[in-house]
């Protein structure tokens, strides 16, 4: 009894062994045993070794009409198993009709999406692991990739951190291949070429990187590949990933590379030269090179008309400004340089701030301080909740300091001004960069009045101008300076019959954006709602002869 | 040698890291607006002891004047009259110079003497006639003290200046500097402010004039310009001769309300404002005697008429264009003869022969061992010729 | 355009900037710390031809520029510092080299010590006149790490900011400005109108960053007009802060005043203005403009002495130099030892900028002349 039990656990060590030393022997061959055998339980066995056995690892096998042993293996979940079951297997097992060969099962699965033999065992879990079907096929010796992904994706919704008065309101999705659907649905043009790579040694993240051929500059393009390539990690898990391996300076606080989820903004942006990355599993696609611009500009700029468009980057530009140096400027205004101030308010102020504890530049950073985590515990909160939390922030932290001579209420008029100018940058990643960069000019102030201020933000400036986005200045259309993109850029969002170069900057194969004369075919003026003019006579008879 | 270089310059970098560190700690020069002693306006007075100065300041008092609008502030105190007292803090001390003194008044106050928003800095009559000169030096060197700022002469001390309290102003100093500014913008004022008075001082064809004052209480009033050949107040131009000066040396609008009879109508007279003038003047030298044209062109309009005259006809105005050019010629040649006798040109028209006669100006200084004496001594026998050019333009709502 | 692209090989420096920056390096670079006083200087010298004197020593600028910017045009692989080795040989070439540097890292350190006497002066009463330098010469230097393509964009972005509110505080102070007291507009004699010339061609000398950028211009074969221009713009803001200076305070205040621009700056109000005085307008304008010339200066002796010790890279220096910059500039006892030192050293090395140039170009023609191999010097020694 005890010797067959020994017998058992004896056979059954040596089994795993000898399975262990096949493993072995398959991995040294390498090539021979990668080749499927044709025999399909021993393929199929060693298919699903090569899959690591998981519960979500499905193996259908059945028989088709001709009695031919099958086996489909996919991954649950990621494949549409409805449409596996009535398009492959109800076909193959279904009783030959006239005409139909039977012998030639892959005939009748000409309606699945796209079938791609494959002879190689190790070309075949990255696609199962991606969503597609495989199916084996007994004594042959070749397997065939079927398309049925579905992945579970939610729908296309309106991007939450750009969203626009005007524009289209779709955003990118968690799905690739949905994303570069919307880019070709904008861009119907063969010249947009998309290049897949897949990266992440164990994520095995699909990443495709899209252009204009002839528009955008091939040492860009070049350029981005060599990077994206020279990414060594195991994992790719947002696009921020690739972003913080591809950027030029990395200790910078400023985007280097413009993160976006809205496929219209990238489309413009391929427009002007530029390339864009997407990344499988996140809505937001970088497109290089940035520039400062981003910190202020949104697509909808060019959706409206160019006062209104112009206007509006104004006054984004001039919230940015507010938003950085406010509170240093007031702080230096304060403690340092008060002979500045018209004598009326110098007066006020320094009534209002009488008895207040701290020095200004404290008051005002202990009141950032107070303010970021108000906006961050905001962030993480249910909406409905996150108004209670702006309640509390204004009542309670706002009303009762003030009142209670804690802080003085021209500080809180100050910060939340700069606040406030920071909420009207669209770009988020920026807006907390300039916050970043408040805090220091900030301290600045507190030691230096005006001087440091201006010490502090002629480093910031400094080292913006010295940044550079793949081999793009930063400041770009600024410095070095560009005519007229500098215009577009800084002061007017120029119209867009005006606008016809693509920005130089980016060594555009292509530089004129349109050709002819600006608007020639609408100069003339035409009469056309004027009942006397002209018909043309095709029209004009038809209508006649309704009317009568 | 390159990676030598490196390493060096490293070294210099860290131990520049921690020389700004240690720099980081000091604050040297924050002093917050509610901890400096605001001093909004100076007085300054012959002191008791003989050559001394007595120095009055107005200080504004933090918390005093409320925040937001004037009407809505409770935490002021009472009654206006008191309100207005409370804003501001007013103490003097004596000492033998303005430095001095300023250490005297240092010594009354908690906070820390702060002259960046100095408005106002009046003269007592007595010191000025005494001369300016050694008091302006503490005020010239100090980087506080703006050119802006309004220097007076009062008639009175100057104390009482900074004791005044005009029951609707939050800050008194800022109801002087006000009236002085508004004064100016009406056009009723040459722009004679500290620095413009500085300026002025330091020109050899020029004497300088500061507004002259009256102050106390209450209330308070523009009585004319105080004149002050080297730096020595001598006379006082008063309120209704300025617009003559203004007609010459140009500059800002001038109010001027010329009264002329109406032409042909005995008894009966016209009031004409200036809307725009403009100067030009033409120095020569003929043998040696110092020549000066001024031609003066007005455009005014009629504000106000007593009498039956009729304006109803170009010629009319014409007229009534005449009369008032010879009482605008007449008024500039009797101010200008007036300083020729105090021997203090206010106009500047000495500066106009140093730009444009450098010969004869580098004779008078010569001879007189100076521009500047040599242009007080030759002032008096200027000579000159007036032409004045007004046109009325409109006459008012009326037509007649 | 690519990062590879900037490894270039030894052969040809690195060819980044552009007509613009040309101009911007320039007028940047030569508007700085001088502006302040140079309405005194030139009235206590040329009286009230101080303007007139600061236009003429623009001019003559302007001529040595057109110097740098034809040897430039004749030399575009090579910067001022390899051209005397190349034209004179290594040893005369390696001697001027240090020359200038040792001129420049002076001038550095005087503009600094100015600088940092203004501020201490005015706007940081109590704070230590070490930190308010050396918070200058940190920017200064930790600027000048960059490459010669941030130098050309640094320059580029900050010249407006320097130009125009310069421009509207003159504006601002011509209202109260009287124009006689700029008559009459030659001065008092030919003798003090020259000396004034030659002092504010002395402080005007920072031109000279054209011979170390020269070689990295996009466009060598026209590089005379940017470069004439940008001098010329830096000509005419002095010249306009003179002549404003001048006509609002007149001759006799003029030279009583330690910085009479500060002084107008302060005068110019705008009524109703959030900000009543106009210093901060000008404090912006001034720190830019101080930075910038400290950072041209800073830069040309850093890559000077990098040629000098025959180094091909600057990056270094950058900080090396700071000690030695930092204590030169607390070497003046006092302001008026300070003064003193900056118009004798300006004018000391006034052969130095404008006459080396002049003899390089020279030494340049005859060798063309004679055939002798005028284009060698387009190859690296």
């Amino acid at each position: 009894m005890a010797r067959t039990a020994w017998d058992a656990d004896r056979a059954r060590e040596l089994a795993l062994r000898a399975r262990l030393a096949r493993d072995d022997v398959e991995t040294l061959l390498g090539r021979t045993a990668d080749r499927l055998t044709g025999r399909i339980a021993r393929d199929l066995a060693s298919l699903r070794r090569r899959l690591g056995r998981s519960p979500d690892v499905v193996a259908r096998r059945f028989r088709t009409s001709s009695g031919r042993a099958a086996a489909l293996v996919y991954v649950d979940g990621l494949v549409a198993a409805g449409r596996v079951e009535t398009q492959v297997v109800h076909r193959l097992m279904r009783p030959t009709g006239a005409g139909e060969r039977a012998n030639d099962p892959l005939a009748r699965l000409v309606s699945a999406l796209e079938v791609r033999p494959k002879s190689r065992l190790s070309e075949l879990p990255a696609p199962i692991f991606a969503g597609d079907v495989a199916l084996l096929l007994d004594g042959s010796r070749r397997a065939f990739l079927l398309g049925f992904r579905q992945p579970k994706e939610r729908n296309l919704g309106e991007p939450e951190t750009e969203a626009v008065i005007r524009g289209p309101r779709e955003g990118f999705v968690e799905s690739l291949r949905t994303n570069t659907s919307l880019l070709r649905r904008r861009l119907r043009d063969g010249d947009l070429r998309i290049r897949q790579l897949v990266l992440g040694r164990r994520t095995h993240t699909a990443v495709a990187v899209c252009y204009i051929r002839g528009v955008a500059s091939p040492d860009l393009v070049r350029e981005v590949f060599r990077r994206l390539r020279a990414i060594e990690v195991d994992g790719v898990l947002e696009s921020g990933y690739l972003e913080q391996y591809i950027e030029d300076n990395r200790y910078s606080p400023f985007p280097q590379i413009i993160n976006t989820e809205r496929p219209d903004k990238v489309v413009g942006l391929l427009l002007e030269g530029r390339v864009a990355i997407l990344t499988d599993g996140t809505p937001f696609a970088l497109v290089v090179p940035g520039d400062f611009t981003q910190l202020y500009q949104t697509p909808e700029d060019y959706y409206q008309r160019f006062h209104i468009a112009s206007f509006i980057r104004f006054v984004r530009l001039v919230s940015l400004f507010i938003s950085l140096t406010m509170s240093a400027l007031y702080v230096s205004l304060i403690s340092f340089n008060p002979e500045m101030i018209p004598t009326k308010f110098a007066v006020a102020v320094a009534g209002a701030r009488a008895g207040i504890p701290f020095p200004s530049a404290v008051e005002v950073l202990m009141l950032e301080v107070i303010m970021e985590i108000l906006r961050e515990a905001s962030l993480h909160l249910p909406k409905t909740v996150g108004n209670a939390i702006s309640i509390v922030g204004v009542l309670v932290i706002g009303q009762a300091a003030v009142s209670s001579g804690f802080v003085s209420p021209i500080s809180v008029v100050i910060v939340a001004l700069a606040a406030i100018g920071s909420f009207a940058t669209p770009a988020f990643n920026a807006a907390i960069a300039l916050r970043l960069l408040r805090f220091v000019l900030i301290v600045m102030a507190g030691l230096f009045g005006l001087y440091g201020t201006l010490i502090g933000l002629i480093f910031i400036v400094n080292h913006m101008l010295s940044l550079e986005s793949f081999g793009e200045p930063y400041m770009a259309p600024v410095a070095p300076f560009r005519w007229p993109a500098v215009l577009d850029a800084l002061f007017v969002r120029a119209p867009l019959w005006v606008e016809r170069r693509r920005p130089e900057s980016l060594a555009p194969r292509e530089a004129r954006r349109r050709r002819g004369g600006a608007l020639a075919a609408f100069d003339e003026k035409q009469p056309v709602l004027d009942p006397a003019r002209p018909r043309r006579p095709g029209r004009a008879g038809s209508a006649r002869g309704r009317g009568r | 040698m390159s990676l030598a270089l490196r390493r060096a310059a490293r070294a210099v970098a860290a131990a520049l890291a921690l020389a700004s560190a240690a720099l980081v700690t000091g604050c040297w020069d924050r002093l917050e607006i509610e901890d400096r002693a605001a001093v909004l306006a100076v007085g300054l007075d012959p002191g008791a002891r003989p050559g001394y100065v007595r120095l009055t300041a107005q200080i504004g008092i933090p918390g005093r004047v409320p925040l937001g609008p004037a009407a809505g502030g409770g935490g002021g105190g009472g009654g206006a009259t008191t309100g207005t007292r409370q804003t501001v803090f007013v103490t003097s001390a004596e000492g033998a110079t303005v430095a001095d003194a300023f250490e005297g008044l240092q010594a009354q106050l908690n906070d820390q003497i702060w002259l960046g928003q100095l408005h106002v800095l009046a003269v007592g009559e007595a010191l000025a006639r005494r001369g300016l000169a050694p008091y302006m030096d503490y005020f010239r060197r100090s980087p506080e003290v703006r050119r802006t700022v309004w220097l007076i002469v009062t008639r009175d001390a100057a104390a009482s200046a900074m004791e005044l309290a005009p029951s609707f102003a939050r800050v008194p100093a800022l109801f002087l500097s006000e009236m002085m500014d508004h004064a100016v913008a009406m056009g009723r004022l040459p722009v004679v402010t500290l620095g413009a008075f500085w300026n002025t001082a330091a020109m050899d064809g020029q004497t300088p004039i500061v507004p002259y004052v009256r102050a106390e209480g209450e209330h308070a009033s523009l009585l004319g310009l105080a004149v002050l050949p080297g730096q020595c107040m001598r006379a006082v131009v008063p309120m209704d001769e300025v617009p003559a000066l203004l007609d010459v040396i140009g500059g800002s609008r001038s109010a001027e309300v010329v009264t002329i009879p109406a032409p042909g109508r005995p008894g009966e007279r016209l009031d004409l404002r200036a809307v725009d003038h403009s100067a030009r003047l033409v120095p020569s030298v003929a043998g040696g005697r110092p020549h000066m044209e001024i031609f003066v062109r007005m455009e005014v309009n009629l504000v106000q008429k007593v009498g039956t005259h009729l304006f109803d006809r170009p010629d009319q105005l014409l007229a009534a264009d005449r009369a008032a050019e010879a009482a605008v010629e007449g008024e500039i040649g009797s101010l200008i003869r007036k300083t020729q006798s105090w021997q203090a040109d206010i106009f500047g028209f000495g500066e106009e022969f140093r730009g444009k006669e450098p010969a004869y100006w580098h004779e008078l200084a010569q001879a007189a061992g100076g521009a500047q004496a040599g242009w007080r001594d030759a002032y008096p026998s200027l000579s000159f010729t007036v032409r004045a050019d007004v046109h009325i333009r409109r006459t008012g709502t009326e037509d007649r | 355009m690519t990062p590879a692209g900037r490894a270039e090989g030894p052969a040809r420096p690195l060819k980044v900037i552009t007509d613009v920056q040309v101009a911007a390096i320039l007028a940047s670079s030569i508007i700085g710390v001088g502006i302040l006083t140079l309405p005194r200087v030139t009235t206590e010298r040329a009286d009230t031809g101080g303007p007139l004197a600061t236009a003429l020593g623009s001019l003559l600028t302007m001529g040595a520029t057109a110097l740098l910017a034809l040897l430039g045009r004749r030399h575009p692989d090579e910067n001022v510092f390899q051209l005397g080795e190349t034209l004179f040989g290594r040893a005369v070439g390696k001697a001027m080299a240090l020359l200038v540097v040792a001129f420049f890292i002076e001038l550095t350190a005087l503009a600094s010590r100015e600088f940092g006497e203004v501020v201490v002066t005015d706007v940081l009463p109590r704070t230590p006149l070490e930190v308010t330098i050396l918070a200058m010469l940190l920017l200064a230097a930790s600027a000048a790490r960059n490459d010669v393509a941030v130098f050309g964009r640094i320059h580029e972005f900050y010249l407006p900011f320097i130009v125009f509110p310069a421009l509207a505080i003159v504006a601002l102070a011509l209202k109260t400005a009287r124009l006689i007291n700029l008559e009459p507009f030659w001065g008092q004699g030919a003798a003090g109108l020259a000396r004034a010339t030659v002092l504010v061609a002395a402080l005007l000398q920072t031109f000279f960053v054209l011979g170390t950028v020269a070689n990295h211009t996009l466009h060598p074969e026209r590089l005379l007009r940017p470069a004439l221009l940008g001098t010329a713009l830096a000509g005419f803001v002095y010249t306009a802060a003179a002549a404003t200076a001048l006509a609002l305070f007149g001759r006799g205040e003029v030279v009583g005043l330690l910085w009479p621009t500060l002084e107008m700056a302060k005068a110019a109000t705008v009524p109703g203005g959030i900000i009543e005085r106009f210093d901060a307008l000008f404090l912006t304008v001034w720190v830019t403009a101080v930075f910038t010339s400290l950072y041209s200066t800073y830069f040309v002796s850093a890559t000077g002495l990098a040629q000098a010790l025959g180094l091909r890279e600057h990056k270094p220096f950058a900080l090396l130099l700071l000690p030695v910059v930092y204590l030169l500039a607390l070497l003046p006892g006092d302001i008026q030892t300070l003064y003193q030192t900056i118009f004798r050293v300006a004018e000391a090395s006034l052969p130095l900028t404008f006459l080396w140039p002049g003899a390089l170009l020279v030494r340049s023609l005859l060798a063309a002349y004679r055939g002798t191999d005028g284009r060698r010097g387009e190859r690296w020694p």
